[in-house]
């Protein structure tokens, strides 16, 4: 009754040429539950019915009218079509019997037969039916799949005879299924192998195909196919031609080489370049840095020094392109040797000293005492990060301070450099880093820069396992912090807080100096070296606060604080430490015995040995001389500055010009004070005239032009 | 001779004003806004410009607009164009489109090629009739 749609009936169709046995059979199928589509006679109506009606089974008689009997009609069905045929006969005699075999029959009924026996005989019938259908379509679906393989594919018997072979194995091996269906697998694939495919499959191997017809590179492999009882039953090869990978390769490997070779090339040609572009550049710094030195009159020195700056920023740029060149080339070396981490930060300092200076910018240096005396890594490139960091910091800063701190982590460093500049606005905390990328061109008309300094920065930082970060100071300055892992030198201890002076305690130690960070810093170190910190203040007019300057065992002061603040300090006998900014102009009030210099960033060690000098009993300018009164050599043609209080005092209460006077230093003040006072035209316009003076250089005419400054601009001023 | 040295480049403005200082009386400005102060400055005193060197790459104003602005205001002093101030604009090689720019729409009367020697600018004084 059912079929493979439980909803429809089965259809069948009746061959049988008696009438009466026919209508019987029609209606006990009927009964049954089958749908009858048709009744014929005659083996070719049978055929031709079953073929145009597709009827899910046949019931054939086998003897019946006409000339075709019932098997050979059932065989013509089955040449068109797959149709059950099943026999209801009388005959059984054994000629019938091999005949009908032969036909593929679905079952055989014998007359006479019981109703179930046919429903039964029926329902099996086309039930195999359906299941050979199925068969069918899954071996086609199989051979379809093996044939749209885009490898080739050869399954054996266990005995290693061939069983079936893809086309696209066909075509590989160039030979014909037919002809390799029962041949031994090894003849019809005569496979060399090579070893192990690097293709990172387990059982992958490669090797070489050898037949007399062609001969080709292969990766294959050859598993084993079980049945549910694990069982070996046969094997399966699959392989395909690789030469064309194989000439891939090849091509690879060359171009890898090529691409080498190229890159040998270019590193030798940066460190030949690197050689021819320095060394004229080497003569031009020295022999221009020993004129400088020779000549007598300031507008000799001042060209001189122009050639040297020039080619100093040249040298800067160089460097710095040669430097990005070699990252990217990938050929930039770290070294990792001992050195010394105090004398590291000064050094750092010293190239952006006279810049820094010439701004009137405070220096300072903060070491930590915890931090290891010498530490392993690159020490050049650390002081060329600093240094970078340092020159941007000047670049970007017009009053106040640039400051290097040191802060041991433990495990590494982290040093910080920080100003009072104009500041980064956040959002361009990234952009800064970036290849190129520059915060205000227009300072690289001042300064030069190809923008790639903190770019190499970051990127030397992150060689060594570091990295550069930058915020915003909370005054509005930057803050930019350096953190690299190192190690401690082997036998190095560390820095530590310097010991107290013995014989020193108590020692009344004066400080007078502008700039809190510098005081504060000083107080510390007196502090720390046992003697005794008072601060001297002294505004316009108002009283001293530590009383006289008398009695003091030592005085520390600045350039600007003597100018400023009146004579106070010449009626001292104290021994004098003057910490200045370099170029400043020692007034004659102090350029007496008993003074010693020193260059801001306040060198530690420096001022130990000369606090301790003098304290336990040595003359100041000993002191002086044994540590360096560096004041000349320092400064090498440096034009010397005057206080900006000076020359604010030359144009609001007249006054004369000293010898040693700073053009520049002066048209930098006037530059300021006409930005300060923008729009107020009874100002600006005569500052302009007397910029203008300045940069004539004008001697005369300027101090003519100072003297003829209207009343009202001096007013304007002072107030 | 009055001659006004724009020039943000300390180094050049240096070496053009010991050069020009021979023949006349030099003042030197570092930038555009400067220039057209100075520009009118001179005027306000009665003794006006004879000649400009100006140079096109400036921070804050660069060339072309403060040749823009010194033609304005020479304009609205009822200056003939044939009495104009000389201006000679001073230019790296690498942008001649720059220079043509300014030649062609900025009225600038002339331009030098940077590096500048006195050979250079004694040529040109000498080919817009200002010196002999």
């Amino acid at each position: 009754m059912t079929s493979k749609n439980t909803n429809e009936k089965s259809r069948i169709l009746i061959v049988e040429d008696e009438s009466v046995v026919a209508l019987d059979l029609k209606n006990r199928l009927q009964r049954i539950g089958y749908e009858v589509i048709g009744h014929e006679k005659r083996g070719e109506d049978a055929v031709e019915t079953a073929v145009h009606l597709r009827p899910d089974l046949v019931l054939m008689d086998i003897y019946l009218a006409g000339t075709m009997d019932g098997i050979e009609a059932a065989a013509a069905i089955g040449r068109s079509c797959s149709i059950p045929v099943v026999y209801v006969t009388a005959y059984t005699d054994d000629k019938t019997l091999e005949r009908a075999k032969v036909t593929e029959a679905f079952g055989y009924i014998i007359k006479p037969y019981r109703e179930r026996e046919l429903q039964i005989t029926i329902e099996m019938a086309i039930y195999k039916h359906e299941l050979e259908s199925k068969l069918e379509a899954e071996r086609i679906w199989s051979e379809s799949t093996l044939s749209a393989i885009s490898d080739g594919v050869i399954t054996a018997d266990p005995d290693g005879y061939v069983r079936y072979m893809n086309p696209e194995a066909s075509r590989l091996i160039n030979k014909d299924l037919h002809d390799c269906l029962g041949e031994q697998l090894s003849s019809v694939l005569p496979l060399e192998d090579a070893g192990e495919s690097q293709n990172g499959q387990d059982d992958v191997r490669v090797g070489n195909i050898n037949t007399s017809r062609t001969s080709f590179p292969v990766e294959y492999s050859i598993r084993n196919i079980v049945d549910s009882n694990r069982a070996v039953i046969g094997s399966t090869t699959v392989f395909r031609d690789i030469s064309g990978r194989l000439a891939y390769e090849r091509e690879l490997l060359k171009a890898k080489q090529a691409a080498e070779e190229a890159s040998r090339v270019r590193s030798m040609f940066l460190s030949n370049i690197s050689h021819e572009l320095k060394t004229p550049l080497n003569s031009i710094l020295g022999m221009s840095e020993l004129l400088m030195e020779s000549q007598q009159d300031s507008e000799s020195r001042e060209y001189h020094r122009i050639i040297y700056d020039s080619s100093h920023s040249l040298l800067n740029l160089i460097n710095e392109i040669l430097d990005f060149s070699r990252i990217e080339a990938g050929t930039m070396k770290i070294k990792m040797e001992p050195f010394e981490v105090e004398p590291m930060l000064e050094k750092s300092f010293e190239g952006v000293l006279l810049p820094a200076h010439r701004k009137g910018l405070d220096t300072l240096i903060d070491v930590d005492p915890d931090c290891p005396e010498q530490l392993i890594g690159d020490e050049g490139r650390i002081r060329q990060i600093l240094t970078n960091l340092l020159n941007n910091a000047v670049k970007f800063t017009d009053a106040g301070m640039v400051r290097l701190s040191l802060d041991w982590k433990g495990d590494g460093l982290e040093l910080v450099v920080s100003d009072t500049g104009i500041g980064i606005p956040p959002d361009k905390f990234e952009y800064i880093f970036q290849d190129f990328r520059q915060l205000d061109p227009s300072k690289t008309r001042e300064y030069g820069g190809t923008g790639l300094g903190l770019s190499i920065s970051r990127r030397i930082a992150e060689m060594m396992g570091g990295s550069i970060s930058v915020e915003s100071h909370t005054d509005g300055g930057s803050v930019f912090t350096v953190s690299l892992p190192l190690e401690a030198a082997k036998t190095t201890g560390k820095l530590g807080i310097l010991p107290p002076v013995s014989g020193a305690e108590g020692s009344r130690v004066l400080i007078a100096v502008e700039s809190r960070p510098i005081r504060e810093q000083l107080q510390k170190y007196l502090r720390q070296w046992g003697a005794t910190p008072e601060i001297y203040k002294a505004g316009k007019g108002t009283e001293k606060k530590s009383g006289n300057t008398g009695g003091a065992d030592l005085c520390i002061t600045d350039g600007e604080f003597i100018a400023d603040r009146g004579t106070a300090f010449e009626k001292t006998d104290a021994p004098l430490v003057v910490v200045a900014q370099a170029g400043k102009v020692l007034p004659p009030e102090l350029r007496r015995q008993g003074v010693c210099i020193l260059i801001q960033p306040v060198k530690r060690r420096v001022l130990y040995q000369v606090i301790e000098s003098v304290l336990t009993g040595e003359s100041v300018s000993e002191a002086g001389g044994t540590v360096g009164n560096r004041w000349k050599t320092e400064t090498p043609g440096a034009i010397i500055h005057r206080s900006k209080a000076a020359y604010l005092g030359l144009l609001t209460g007249g006054g004369n010009l000293w010898e040693d006077f700073s053009f520049e230093e002066f048209e930098r003040v006037l530059l300021e004070l006409k930005e300060r006072y923008a729009g107020v035209k009874e100002v600006e316009s005569p500052l302009f005239k007397l910029i203008l003076l300045t940069r004539r250089k004008d001697n005369e005419s300027l101090q003519k032009a100072i003297n003829q400054l209207p009343g009202d601009f001096r007013n304007k001023l002072h107030g | 001779m009055r001659i006004l040295i724009v020039e943000d480049d300390f180094g050049s403005r240096r070496l053009m004003q010991k050069i020009l200082s021979d023949f006349g009386t030099c003042d030197v400005v570092v930038d555009g806004e400067e220039a057209v102060q100075a520009f009118q400055l001179a005027w306000e005193e009665n003794s006006p410009y004879h000649v400009v060197f100006l140079d096109i790459m400036m921070p804050k104003m660069d060339g072309h607009e403060a040749l823009r602005q010194i033609r304005e205001m020479e304009k609205s002093y009822g200056i003939e164009p044939m009495d104009e101030v000389s201006v000679i604009m001073t230019t790296v090689l690498e942008d001649p489109k720059n220079v043509v720019e300014a030649y062609n729409k900025g009225g600038a009367t002339s331009y030098i090629v940077k590096p500048v020697d006195r050979q250079k600018i004694e040529q040109e004084l000498k080919n817009l009739k200002l010196v002999e």
